[in-house]
């Protein structure tokens, strides 16, 4: 698993460590972005469209800037005396570049909380009450909303000659009609997602900063300091040197802050305008209406499948609704088809994704962007067993890949390695007990009432290592005293990496974990990394970290040996303690060695660099995937349409566990993430464009009540990295729809229908079993 | 939010005279603060009444007087009305979330406002917000809205668990008023909208609710039962409170109510009269139902709480007439 041998006896990784950073949050002195407060700061509130589409007729902002407490309101033209290139030039496609209307709307607007003003005043308060004095008179038309509209009516972005965003198929296939016009079965539907929002408890925010040298500093709600400084520096011109992006505290990203979107460039040209510090702290409508969204997609799927039961081949449209300002024209919602095989024998895979232009909030990246190729998958087999007379669990015995079958080339091109599909099943089906689960079913049915189990399979690609993806870096020193400091391109929005990577740290130095500290958060520190994003921190992150405690620790045997007149590899470091293989009466510390680095260069060996630090940039593989099977078992009500779930298994492969409560963490989270898409959450429009969830009683989220306890169960496949580490962050959001869904129609199999479009509420179950 | 005065009444007599000179009324502040956050409520001037000793549990002949300050927490606890009014600790239970129910009160509740989408919008046409102004939600997104009591005007629900329980339990409202005290059966507080839906009930200025009379326990069996879209903090999309008595295999005695049904809480004497003196059978079940829904009318999206309120209601008088 790992290329050196560790030396120390403690080891860190694998425990169930207490996370650094909880005490501090779980007592309120955790810094979020309405917590900075910079001298001088004025308050942002934007002035947002309440229309989907149509022409500016009047803008008036004479009454706001009259009231006391005003400092200024900016329209398009101000904002655009700075030239801010708003795209994306991180994420967008190449020669694809995002659609440009200005950080304010200039003459039209696209969708409703499209920001056409902004105001800046000495409260927050007032500037709500300036918003409110500005009057705005638009000639509505006609909003493009929905995927089917995008495809016929005219552009939203009038440059453009159509709604297409990107298209792209994996080119002509003939042969494949055949096998489907041959096939023993063949099983379609088309699966519809439902519109979500990320949801974090913190909404975007950020305070920026500008100062006087034409240097700028921006406290920001954030997923990579240094990504969003990079990003910022390229939409407004400036050196990199000149931006400085500080993040402390952040309460959840989940792609909504992978960098900075319109709105956060408008409030940062706003301070720069100004020449003030301006802080702007998202409301929950805002959040709802403008913050972004996912999961607007669609896939139809045929599969064909032999007299046997194995699959043959698999035909898909996969279509994407990306909203009218999009994080990037390219999302990581591309990966939708080439992931859909999944880990199962396809032979033969026809696919074409398409992405549309909407007015409507952008698409922005929201954890497992890709979920729809699982959750089609998925759903799909069970409605293919039940059409078929299978056995759900059988018809994925027959078709998935085990250990023994990799390395394996999925029919969409990706290599299949280091993981174990096949196993973790059996492990999910055993912890289930099937045939105990199938006699309770029966049971209950006959007392009216209805059980069911839903099972999943998928592939997480994590650590997807492109373009800015493609390293971390991380700097350890250990100080004069012995302490240790690392400073790391990762970036934590509740990840627990301040722990993890102590873990990793304190074991390959040999150290106690406590005198581990690690330091993120400032894109002045350490050179650039891309952060939190595509479930990338523990293998690239955990991969830097141990490359650079590596290059430290032989650097503290050799000056060990030298001072004690032994062989490098004779020297042991345990607890801090270092002792000599074979010399007994040694006993030194790491402390004693650290004041011989910096304090006594006599006593160093020759030519060695003074100090005890180190760097290295880690590049991982291109991929690393990790895989799950879920199993949930359910209860519905058939007379009110009540979801109850009794049981969840997560069995699990995500390599060689650093901190299993993090992991264990990373996974409920996004299980309760896919229930709430199941049951609950939908970012519902209406046909004239208005959003029609705006606060939290619209919007639900998942309670305590609705989930259940989650067991776990651990594989340990380790990745070829140098930790043996794989990704864990998106998996649990993309699995765990298909397995709820799965458990519903199973429950409600009796009653012969399908039960794939969600959300899965009370009234859609009612009416659906009064058909 | 708008710059507001806030005085504390010290006592009942201080609370009317504050309404009396145009003041508005906060107890909890769970529904006021957030219409005056979104600026559907904007007062000038408030007199809270949190101090003026209206938050007492008391025995009042066979039943109970509940100030009109108990929090719905206090009040779902009280050993007494768990004991002889469970239908109503359920209810509230059923409700909010604890924080809330730690801070909205008894009388407060009774008057909250509906959540129609469109009235928190002041982008959006609603006759209860703005007179005159139309209704958005009769042709927009109408899935929370009644099926029953509607008027041209207005189609929205009064959202409420607790006023559903305390309409099935014979209630009775105290207050308060310019014009001395009155006794008001929840069955006559809440309006229906008609052509004026600004007046929810039938409170007049400067009109304060004392308290909440429960009449002697019934003694039946008591459920209320509430569909609604995740298992806590949610608002009903039908809910149904049922107090049943039981003898010799027949229904003696019924109250039901139903909340989210109708624009007010629902009680209908019809539906009651179907059932009383008969056997409990799916048929008398699916037969009340009926009578119940024979009036109702779906405006969309809120069409399935037709078909759903007829399931709860024979799930509920099932659980409630089993032996």
């Amino acid at each position: 698993m790992s290329e050196h041998p560790i030396a120390t006896g403690a080891r860190f990784v694998g425990k169930r460590i207490q996370r650094k950073e909880d005490r501090r949050l779980l007592t309120g002195r955790g810094t979020y972005i309405d917590d900075v407060v910079v001298a001088g700061m004025l308050h942002a509130a934007f002035v947002r469209s309440n229309v989907a589409r149509g022409q500016i007729l009047r803008l008036d902002i004479a009454q706001a800037r009259a009231l006391p407490g005003v400092f200024a309101v900016y329209i398009a033209a101000d904002l655009d005396q700075l030239g801010c290139q708003p795209g994306n030039p991180v994420f967008d496609m190449p020669g694809c570049p995002s659609p440009d209307n200005g950080l304010l709307a200039r003459t039209d607007v696209r969708f409703v909380g499209d920001p056409v003003a902004i105001v800046l005043a000495t409260t927050r308060a007032i500037a709500e009450d300036a918003v409110a004095l500005v009057e705005v008179d638009y000639r509505a038309e006609a909003p493009v909303i929905g995927i089917a509209a995008a495809q016929t009516m005219p552009p939203v972005h009038p440059h453009l000659p159509d709604n297409l965003v990107n298209a792209m198929d994996s080119g002509r296939d003939d042969e494949i009609d055949a096998i489907f016009a041959s096939a023993a079965h063949v099983v379609e539907d088309t699966i519809r997602n439902c519109r979500q929002a990320h949801m974090p408890m913190e909404t975007r925010g950020l305070v920026a900063a500008p100062d006087g040298t034409g240097e700028l500093t921006v406290h920001a709600a954030c997923q990579s300091p240094h990504l969003s400084a990079l990003h910022i520096a390229t939409a407004f011109n400036m050196n990199q040197h000149q931006v400085r992006v500080i993040g402390k505290d952040v309460g959840g990203g989940f792609g909504l802050k992978m960098s900075p979107q319109r709105d956060d460039m408008a409030v940062i040209a706003a301070a720069i305008l100004a020449g003030r510090p301006v802080k702007w702290i998202e409301d929950r409508l805002e959040n709802l209406i403008a913050g972004g969204q996912s999961r607007e997609d669609q896939m139809s799927v045929r599969l064909a499948f032999d007299a046997d039961h194995r699959l043959l081949a698999a035909d898909v449209e996969y279509d994407c609704d990306f909203g009218a300002y999009p994080y990037a024209t390219q999302s990581s919602a591309s990966l939708v088809t080439p992931m859909f095989p999944g880990p199962y024998r396809l032979p033969r895979y026809r696919w074409k994704a398409k992405g549309w232009y909407t007015n409507t909030s952008g698409l922005v990246p929201y954890r497992g962007p890709w979920m729809l190729e699982m959750f089609a998958r998925e759903a799909m087999f069970d409605v293919a067993a039940r059409e078929m007379g299978a056995d759900s669990i059988e018809l994925r015995r027959k078709n998935i890949i085990g250990k023994p079958d990799q390395p394996f080339q999925t029919a969409a091109g990706f290599v299949l390695a280091d993981i174990s599909p096949r196993e973790t099943m059996e492990l999910a089906v055993s912890a289930i007990d099937v045939p105990a689960f199938r006699r309770d079913q029966a049971h209950a049915r006959e007392q009216g009432r209805y059980l069911g189990l839903g099972l999943a399979n998928g592939i997480e690609p994590t650590t997807v290592s492109f373009g800015y993806f493609a390293s971390d870096m991380a700097h350890v020193r250990i100080e004069a005293n012995g302490r240790v400091t690392a400073m790391t391109t990762t970036f934590s929005q509740g990840h627990g990496t301040v722990t993890s990577l102590a873990q990793v740290i304190a074991e390959r130095l040999g150290v106690p974990f406590e005198d581990v500290t690690v330091v993120e958060g400032d894109s002045s520190q350490i050179g650039f990394g891309s952060g939190a994003g595509g479930s990338r921190q523990a293998v690239a992150g955990g991969g830097a970290a141990i490359k650079a405690s590596d290059l430290l620790r032989e650097k503290i045997q050799r000056i060990a040996a030298h001072a004690y007149n032994a062989s490098p590899e004779a020297v042991r470091i345990e607890n801090g303690v270092i002792t000599i293989e074979g010399a007994p009466e040694v006993r030194s510390s790491v402390a004693e060695i650290a004041q011989i680095a910096y304090v006594a260069p006599d006593r160093l060996p020759h030519d060695m660099e003074m100090g005890l630090e180190s760097q290295y940039r880690y590049r991982p593989p291109p991929m690393v995937l990790a895989n799950a099977t879920h199993a949930c078992i359910c209860e519905v009500d058939v007379e009110t349409g009540k979801v109850s779930i009794l049981r969840w298994v997560a069995g699990s492969d995500c390599g060689e566990l650093i901190n299993p409560a993090i992991v264990e963490g990373q996974i409920a989270g996004g299980v309760v993430q896919g229930i709430g898409g199941v049951l609950f959450e939908h970012l519902r429009y209406d046909e004239d464009g208005q959003p029609l969830a705006v606060t939290l009683k619209d919007y639900l989220l998942p309670t305590g009540l609705d989930v259940p306890r989650i067991e776990y169960q651990h594989m340990c496949t380790p990745s070829s990295t140098p930790g043996g580490f794989k990704g864990v962050g998106e998996g649990g959001a993309m699995i765990s729809p298909p397995t709820l869904v799965n458990a519903i129609a199973d429950a409600l199999a009796p009653f012969g229908k399908r039960w794939l479009n969600m959300p899965l509420s009370p009234d859609r179950i009612v009416c659906a079993l009064e058909q | 939010m708008k710059p507001f005065a806030l005085d504390h009444a010290a006592s009942p007599d201080a609370a009317l005279a504050a309404l009396g000179k145009g003041a508005t009324a906060i107890a909890g502040g769970t529904n006021l603060i957030d219409l005056m956050k979104l600026q559907i409520a904007t007062p000038e001037r408030l007199v809270s009444i949190r101090r003026t000793g209206l938050d007492r549990i008391a025995p009042d002949g066979d039943g109970l007087r509940i100030g009109a300050l108990v929090t719905n927490a206090d009040c779902a606890a009280d050993p007494r009305v768990r004991q002889d009014w469970p239908l109503l600790s359920q209810a509230i239970l059923a409700g909010a979330s604890p924080q809330l129910r730690n801070r909205a009160t008894t009388g407060g509740n009774l008057c909250q406002r509906t959540r129609c989408g469109y009235f928190y919008d002041t982008t959006q046409a609603c006759n209860k917000r703005e007179a005159g102004s139309g209704c958005a939600a009769r042709d927009g997104f109408n899935r929370i809205h009644a099926v029953l009591g509607t008027s041209d005007a207005c189609i929205a629900t009064y959202p409420g668990d607790m006023a559903v329980a305390l309409l099935a339990l014979d209630a009775v409202v105290l207050t308060q008023g310019p014009y001395g005290p009155r006794q008001i059966p929840l069955a006559m507080f809440h309006r229906e909208p008609g052509d004026d839906p600004t007046r929810d009930n039938v409170l007049q200025p400067g009109e304060l609710i004392t308290a909440v009379r429960l009449p002697a326990p019934t003694g039946g069996r008591q459920i209320y039962r509430k569909v609604r879209d995740r298992a806590s903090y949610a608002f009903a999309l039908v809910s149904v409170a049922v107090d049943l008595t039981m003898e010799e295999g027949r229904i003696a005695r019924c109250a039901l109510a139903f909340g989210s049904l109708g624009t007010v809480p629902w009680r209908d004497p019809a539906v009651e009269e179907v059932l009383i003196g008969q056997e409990p059978s799916p048929a008398l079940f699916a037969r009340a139902a009926e009578v119940l829904l024979h009036h109702a009318r779906g405006f969309g999206a809120n069409d399935f709480k037709i078909p759903l309120a007829a399931r709860a209601l024979a799930a509920t008088l099932a659980q409630a007439t089993k032996v």
